[in-house]
């Protein structure tokens, strides 16, 4: 009987992953239904229960954990479908969304578009200019109040934004993270006011929300919130309802930026924007942790994207003001790098200097010239694959599509191969040649950039696209092993499964550690963790968990003094306030993190803000055992495949994934087959099942 | 044959550098590299294999090191890049960031191996050397250079370098823009390229002498540490790349790159211009006049001239010519050549360039004439250069807008720009701070500016900047910890942008409120008396700017009282900090002044220009006009002076009202309007008397400008003389030291030696017409809506982003004919908004107007047949600009030149009194159809 369930729920289809006590999983889809969420997710789950023979009637009961990740509330906010917000801010900042920060002008766009100045452009409000209030009242940095707050102001500003009509209310004053007075007093103003008028329309703080310094992410994570997540809050109210209604006893989570899972009820569910990509890395580190692996390099390959993150001592790096959407935030998230090299990426050579170029933009799901009914007319790296052999274009999804491999080639012809000299085959073995080595570049960076080197890391590939090009982009990388599980298709729904039951929350504080004061400073720390933990157990009990069934993980950020860039140092539980194992962790962070070189203890250290992560148990997947066989693997057929210009078509063997069975090994070449993926398997290089299905990938010399 | 490869290169590095210029010279292609890219042609893949490496490598240098800086503007601002070099110096790949120093960069390491630093102090794997001398190979100061050598088994194959915009640099004023110092000696810590270290540290008494150079050396510290952090890191990933492929291989594929980047050059300018003269001049001023803190030489009003031609040859080739340029000056705004390409590389990359696989080939097919002596190359190991972004922004307006001139010509016009703002007013200054410690500012939020208006809507508000095309203003809380001044505000500025049917960027301004110290100097720097740029066919410049400080406020007793205080100034006409606020004001044009203390409550205001328009004012949409009047982006006196939109209590715009004045506004046009001979009779008239006693003399600063232009340049002089009808020894009669002192300076110096580029006679094949392909084509259709500005903003992105097409210029000139009301002419080539090179019936091959008027053969000056109006009051300039925010009519007229059919408004010159009127566009009409089109005119 299943008892985890996760949800993905993308722009056109919706994942369910669903796994049982022993780990077995099934996959189910569905279209995504927008207008009620809720009957994509409940066909989702039939269809995946059905490959048990179970109904959602009888499996329901038994599920003890459900999780939710979606793309609801970003495409609200991208398509600004928000509610009507009022904003009370600074005097003299009411123009913040005009003027935006320069950089949202650019912001996700390709290096050529960034120096490209004619194609910036600002970003359509989120709140139009005359529902921008300003109030006077100053704080400082230091949360001293340099001008009292005009209340006066306030009052104006509130009855007109009611007057108004408006659906929620953001309050982002300057310095409040430092000082919350003047936020908190314009909210009693508020309320005051509504009382007198009987309406209760919500009210945002910033100070309370996202206590982070920097105005203007934060106005805009605030703003998020009271525009996009709000009405994504009665959505996801009405999934839960309907979850209950099926007979489920669990109280669906939702996957958050920080890289754990939170309730519907939290108030801080602009958290929840992004959830997808988190998915994949909140899995591959619950691999590693269970393959017992320190370190690990997660990739993934979707139409679109190559998207990078890494594990460190079990750990995923944070970012603190990440931006999606070409909006800069400051919501903690864990750090994903994305590069535009996905499988749909357009391979196209530059006619100014008959030069290659892959991407950045891509045909997406729309495949490629292969697919006419797509509608693109250039060639993508799918084409090219097609073309190679590597895809079957009779088993493209699980045969859901079939591909036109003339189309395909007469593409590749004339737009690759004769510009550049090339025969066909040729032209397209040597683009993906090069599109993997840019990958393998871009993956190795990485782990080059931060001090270490590919032997102290495990690479972890899923996502759709990641098996094909695996064995390319770690050719000769030397990792300590390459990983490539089963349900890579689905590894983001899994991971979702694998998160834990967790707040955080962060809160700036600047802290100087000056030598001969570090208690002071450690009362300060002790102070500051209390007030969060306590929202972190408030934000349990809210959802019926008990105080005592909470965990507390005390953080801070640190710096050298002066230095912009901080890192993150989990404090030594034990004694977590001790400021000198927190300078022992900070350099011994900073030292595996940078190059030689860059330490600068003497400038002495400062905390920049302190956090905590509070965490409830949760079941989660556990992984699938098989009994090891030793019969070899039989292929369901054999096809000419390229895999190198120079060797030509070499006859390959093709398998079908679920016929593969713990213990066996495909020696390349070979090819392995699933509805949702394939594997390639190149020449030279050996893919074994192990016992939790899981490919590593290694050279056929270490056999 | 392919020199690179074949020849065994010399082992020594300065004869390898004279090998790599002789071969340019000989054969006009780097290396001598002139048939067949070997690696490229034969091995592609693995040439592009090789090239993401490097590239990529640097970006995670680049990347690394980032997280290491202190400095905001290092950090936030990415003030940061990294580049690959050849041994000889070529710049071969790039990181993102700041592309400014790529090639200031390559001239610091020729100098290097010009002055035998091989012998001594030698060149060894290890060494670590740092540059911050303009006159070697840098902007300013401010940007100093970490460079090591990359050696493989002993042998030098090529050079990591890194670059930073250090915050404070020590020098004679506080922060990284000083505007104080007159001599090269008040520039602060001064590096001319040397050794700092070895074995990949630096050397302890470099370390400890730079930290007390500066008034903030935690900044400079970090800032040398994340050089050299990511330059080691990318020395490393190139030795991995070498070990990979091999020194020859490596080393070939330096040179081919370099070869191919100058050849992708070339075909950008032959598929997207066409070639002929292009000339749009440029000012800027120094007004340092009243600066009682100055000494008495330097307490000048300066007029800055960048007379900028930009040719494009008819072998497509780009030269940079500021023939006549003014003379450098004791200020801190001299440039070099090393700045100057700097500014040409950054405006390049924008534009025609914008890719990421720039290097230094681009270099090689750009000719560059900046006179010894002017400003633009001062030659004067004493003049200052700590901050020559104030000519550079400026000057380089010129080069934008002759561009523009060209892409519209040939049908790009998406990528046509007006030219965009000042940076300015920066707030700067030095002090004790907030936390008590010795501290200096500058304020890096002048990163963005508006930008120029585009051809078929408005220019970029409030974004980047010239020197920034990633600009950010920043967050007002990060500010805050570095300055003691409060945000009280920061809002859109009206009326900063350049009025015309497009308007350009709108600017900003920032109100700040002096906190929690009692010393700190703060400085006024931006324009005022001129408008540093002209607008575009018709098009206004962006406004000039004010200051608006107040001392010893009752700040404090208005909050006290919870009594209203400014947040912002807004119109300055109806100023709101003079309507609130009490103290002593500084509110006048006076926008350049030392450091002068400012205490608790004092107030300052940042005001930030906007870019210039595009086409005659009176065709804008009057709906767009309105929605700038409740916008706050125009002042609403404006919208009928400029405009003629009148604009209803309802705030929407009285269309019947609007139409009745603008019949009117061309009245006034006509009348006001004289034809072009009788203005130039007049104006030669005026310039005459100057040579004669008791004749109205110019402003002392405009005299010296052109007496510096015409003593330099005796082909400019020549020039000026021509076009008024002077006598042969006219001259301005004033002073110019500065003059005299180059000429004895470089009196018997080779000329060429001093414009430091290697040059060739050579001139190389055209490059292949190509067809272009089913997947980039624009069809009529789709052009025609994009013009229209009908396109929704996605797909204009996407065809701004994609390959130009190469048949662009007759689907253009296709949809130009079908427009044009005389089908009888025979349109040759779109010269603005409204005119057109076309042939007509009777052959003539002329200059036309859509309203049918003839200015005559395209070869002359189409102005000479205009009608032309000259603003040189007050009165006049504040029908097109707020009080407070126009040119000093003394510094700077507008001449708006008129077609005598309509009274359309078809060119401003924004020009100092006495400036020759501005033959913008020459075209090569006959090279361009025959050899760029291939077929005959």
């Amino acid at each position: 009987m299943p008892r985890v369930i996760a949800y993905d729920a993308g722009g056109t289809m919706t994942d369910s992953f669903l796994v049982d006590e022993t780990g077995s999983f099934v996959v189910g889809k569905a279209q995504t239904t927008p207008e009620d969420e809720s009957r994509g997710l409940l066909s989702s789950t039939e269809d995946a229960l059905s490959q048990w023979d179970v109904t959602a009637e009888t499996a329901f009961p038994s599920i003890v954990s459900g999780v939710f990740s979606g793309t609801a509330m970003l495409n609200r906010l991208l398509e600004r479908k928000g509610l009507a917000i009022g904003c009370i801010v600074s005097g003299g900042l009411e123009d913040y969304l005009r003027l935006e920060r320069g950089l949202q002008t650019w912001l996700g766009m390709t290096y050529a578009d960034r120096l490209h100045v004619t194609t910036h452009f600002h970003n359509e409000p989120l709140v139009p200019r005359e529902r921008m209030k300003g109030v006077r009242g100053r704080l400082d940095l230091f949360g001293n109040e340099a001008i009292p707050l005009y209340e006066d102001e306030v009052r104006a500003a509130a009855t007109e934004l009611l007057d108004d009509g408006v659906e929620g209310i953001v309050v982002c004053l300057l310095q409040s993270f430092a000082n919350d007075a003047h936020e908190r007093r314009v909210g009693e103003i508020v309320a005051e006011l509504q009382a007198e008028r009987g309406t209760s329309v919500p009210v945002f703080l910033s100070s309370r929300l996202y206590p982070l310094r920097g105005d203007f992410p934060r106005l805009n994570s605030t703003l998020i919130e009271a525009y996009a997540a709000e009405p994504s809050r009665h959505q996801l109210g009405k999934l839960d309802r309907a979850m209950n209604e099926a007979g489920a006893g669990f109280d669906l989570r939702v996957m958050a930026a920080h890289g754990g899972t939170i309730s519907i009820d939290s108030s801080e569910l602009a958290r929840t924007l992004v959830s997808g990509p988190i998915g994949g890395v909140v899995g591959a580190r619950y691999l590693a942790d269970a393959l017992g692996l320190e370190r690990a390099v997660c990739s993934d390959i979707g139409g679109t994207s190559f998207d990078l993150a890494l594990v460190n001592e079990g750990e995923l790096s944070i970012r603190q003001t990440p931006d999606i959407g070409r909006f800069l935030l400051n919501l903690p998230m864990v750090e994903i790098e994305s590069i535009g090299a996905g499988t749909g990426s357009y391979v196209r050579i530059d006619p100014t200097s008959n030069r290659p170029e892959i991407g950045p933009d891509s045909a997406g799901a729309r495949i490629g010239t292969a697919w006419p009914e797509g509608g693109v007319e250039t060639v993508s790296v799918t084409d090219l694959n097609l073309v190679l052999g590597r895809l079957n274009s009779e088993y493209f999804l699980g045969g859901a599509v079939t591909l036109d491999m003339e189309r395909a080639r007469d593409a590749v012809k004339r737009q690759v191969a004769d510009p550049l000299g090339l025969g066909v085959e040729e032209a397209a073995c040597g683009i993906v040649d090069l599109f993997e080595e840019q990958l393998r570049y871009a993956a190795l960076a990485r782990v080059l950039g931060k001090g270490y080197s590919a032997v102290d890391y495990t690479l972890f590939c899923y996502g759709g696209g990641g098996p094909l090009h695996v064995g390319g982009y770690t050719r000769g990388a030397g990792y300590a092993d390459v990983i490539v599980p089963t349900w890579a298709a689905g590894f983001s729904a899994f991971g979702c499964a694998c998160a834990d039951f967790s707040y955080r929350f962060d809160q700036t504080h600047s802290l100087t550690i000056k030598p001969g004061h570090e208690s002071e400073v450690e009362g300060k720390l002790r102070a500051a963790w209390s007030v969060l933990a306590e929202r972190g157990v408030e934000a349990f009990v809210r959802g019926g968990i008990p105080p005592e069934q909470v965990s507390l993980k005390r953080m801070v950020r640190m710096q050298y003094a002066g230095q912009l860039n901080d890192i993150e140092v989990a404090a030594n539980e034990d004694r977590p306030d001790d400021v000198g194992s927190l300078i022992d962790r900070f350099e011994q962070l900073y030292a595996k993190i940078y190059a030689a070189g860059a330490s600068s203890p003497e400038l002495g250290y400062a905390i920049t803000s302190v956090a905590v992560v509070a965490s409830a148990p949760v079941e989660k997947p556990v992984l699938p055992v098989e009994a090891l066989t030793d019969a070899p693997p039989e292929p369901k057929a054999a096809r000419p495949v390229w895999w190198s210009e120079s060797a030509g078509p070499l006859e390959t063997p093709v398998f079908e994934q679920d016929d593969v069975r713990a213990g066996q090994s495909i020696v390349g070449p070979a090819i392995v087959e699933a509805p949702s993926t394939t594997l390639a398997v190149p020449p030279g290089r050996t893919a074994e099942l192990d016992k939790h299905r899981i490919f590593h990938l290694h050279d056929a010399a270490k056999d | 044959m392919t020199t690179a490869a074949t020849t065994a290169p010399p082992t020594r590095l300065d004869e390898q550098l004279d090998r790599r210029e002789r071969q340019f010279t000989e054969t006009g292609a780097y290396a001598g590299l002139t048939d067949r890219l070997d690696l490229k042609e034969q091995e592609p893949i693995l040439f592009e294999k090789v090239f993401s490496r490097l590239r990529g490598g640097l970006v995670t240098a680049r990347e690394t090191a980032l997280n290491i800086s202190a400095s905001p503007i290092v950090k936030e601002l990415g003030e940061l890049c990294f580049a690959v070099y050849t041994p000889e110096g070529d710049s071969v790949a790039l990181s993102t960031g700041v592309i400014v120093h790529v090639h200031t960069m390559s001239d610091a390491i020729k100098y290097m191996i010009r002055e035998g630093y091989e012998d001594d102090p030698g060149i060894n794997p290890g060494d670590v050397f740092c540059n911050n001398d303009s006159l070697i190979g840098d902007v300013h100061n401010a940007d100093v250079q970490t460079i090591v050598p990359i050696h493989v088994d002993g042998r030098l194959v090529g050079w990591v370098a890194g670059v930073t915009h250090v915050i404070e640099i020590g020098a004679s004023t506080p922060g990284s823009l000083p505007l104080g110092p007159i001599s090269r000696f008040e520039d602060g810590i001064d590096i001319p390229a040397r050794k700092i270290g070895a074995e990949d540290k630096l050397f302890k008494d470099h370390v400890l002498a730079a930290a007390r150079g500066t008034r903030l050396p935690k900044y400079w510290t970090l800032d040398e540490r994340t050089r050299l952090a990511g330059c080691l890191l990318a020395r490393q990933q190139v030795e991995s790349l070498i070990d990979d492929v091999g020194v020859d291989t490596y080393l070939q594929f330096c040179a081919e790159l370099i070869e191919d980047g100058r050849r992708s050059f070339r075909s950008s300018l032959f598929a997207m211009t066409v070639p002929g003269r292009y000339r749009a001049p440029a000012f800027s001023e120094m007004t340092l006049g009243s600066e009682s803190l100055m000494p008495e030489h330097a307490r000048v009003d300066t007029m800055m001239h960048a007379p900028v031609e930009v040719r494009v040859t008819p072998d497509a080739r780009l030269e940079l010519d500021l023939e006549g340029a003014s003379a450098w000056g004791y200020h801190s705004a001299n440039c070099t050549t090393a700045a100057m390409q700097g500014g040409l590389w950054v405006l390049l990359t924008q534009t025609l360039l914008a890719n990421d696989k720039i290097n230094d080939g681009a270099y090689y097919t750009i000719s560059t004439n900046f006179p010894p002596g002017s400003w633009s190359n001062h030659q004067n190991p004493q003049a200052s250069t700590g901050s020559p972004w104030r000519f550079l922004v400026p000057s380089f307006t010129g080069v934008l807008k002759s561009l523009s001139q060209s892409l519209n010509a040939r049908g790009f016009v998406e990528e046509v720009l007006a030219p965009y703002a000042m940076s300015a007013n920066t707030f700067q200054g030095g002090g004790i701070d907030h936390h008590g410690q010795q501290a200096a500012i500058t304020n890096f939020s002048i990163s963005c500016v508006g930008g120029g208006a585009r051809m078929f809507t408005d220019g970029l508000d409030y974004a980047a900047a010239m020197w920034n095309p990633q600009g950010d203003m920043g967050d007002c809380e990060v500010w805050e910890i570095n300055e003691p001044f409060l945000y009280l505000g920061a809002s859109v500025k009206p009326s900063t942008a350049g009025p015309g049917r497009f308007r350009g960027g709108s600017g900003w301004e920032s109100l700040r409120l002096c906190w929690g110290t009692e010393f700190f100097e703060t400085q006024n720097i931006g324009n005022s008396r001129i408008t540093m740029q002209s607008g575009l066919w018709g098009g206004y410049p962006g406004a000039t700017g004010y200051r608006h400080n107040v001392r010893a406020t009752n700040m404090f007793e208005l909050a006290g009282g919870l009594l209203p205080y400014p947040v912002r100034d807004g119109n300055p006409e109806e100023s709101q900090i003079d309507a609130l606020v009490e103290g002593d004001s500084e509110f006048d044009q006076r926008t350049l002044t030392m450091p002068n203390q400012m205490r608790s409550g004092d107030l300052y205001l940042s005001p930030m220009r906007g870019g210039s328009g595009v086409g005659d004012p009176i065709e804008r949409d009057p709906a767009a006009v309105a929605a700038d009047v409740a916008g706050g982006y125009l002042i609403p006196r404006l919208a009928e002076s400029v405009y003629g939109v009148v604009v209803g209590e309802d705030g929407a715009a009285d269309l019947a009202a609007t139409e009745r004045r603008r019949a009117e506004l061309r009245r006034d046009r006509e009348l006001a309007a004289r034809p072009f001979l009788r203005w130039f009779e007049d104006e030669r008239g005026r310039i005459a008397a100057h040579a004669e006693d008791g004749g109205e003399r110019f402003h002392p600063a405009v005299q010296r400008m052109y007496a510096e232009s015409m003593r330099l340049s005796p082909s400019w002089a020549e020039e000026y003389r021509d076009f008024w009808h002077l006598d042969a020894d006219f001259l301005y009669d004033a002073a110019t030291p500065t003059v005299e002192i180059s000429e004895r300076m470089l009196r018997g110096r080779d000329p060429e030696e001093l414009q430091r580029q290697p040059r060739t006679e050579v001139e190389s094949p055209l490059p292949e017409r190509r067809p272009t392909g089913a997947e980039q084509a624009i069809n009529r259709q789709t052009l025609a809506a994009l013009l229209d500005g009908e396109l929704p903003d996605g797909q204009v992105r996407q065809i701004q982003s994609g390959y130009k097409d190469g048949d662009r210029f007759d689907t253009y000139l296709a949809i130009v004919q079908a427009r044009w009301p005389f089908p009888e002419d025979r349109v040759l080539l779109p010269f603005g908004l409204h005119l057109c090179i076309v042939e007509l019936p009777s052959g003539e091959r002329v200059i036309k107007s859509d309203s049918g008027h003839v200015f005559g053969d395209y070869r002359k000056n189409w102005k000479r047949g205009a009608m032309v109006r000259v603003r040189r009051d007050e009165e006049a300039m504040l029908e097109v600009f707020p009080d407070k925010m126009h040119p000093d009519p003394e510094w700077n007229e507008i001449r708006e030149y008129y077609d005598p059919v309509d009274f359309t408004l078809l060119d401003v010159e924004s020009v100092p009194p006495g400036y020759p009127a501005v033959h913008d566009f020459l075209p090569e009409l006959e090279v361009f159809y025959r050899d760029w089109l291939g077929r005959e005119l």
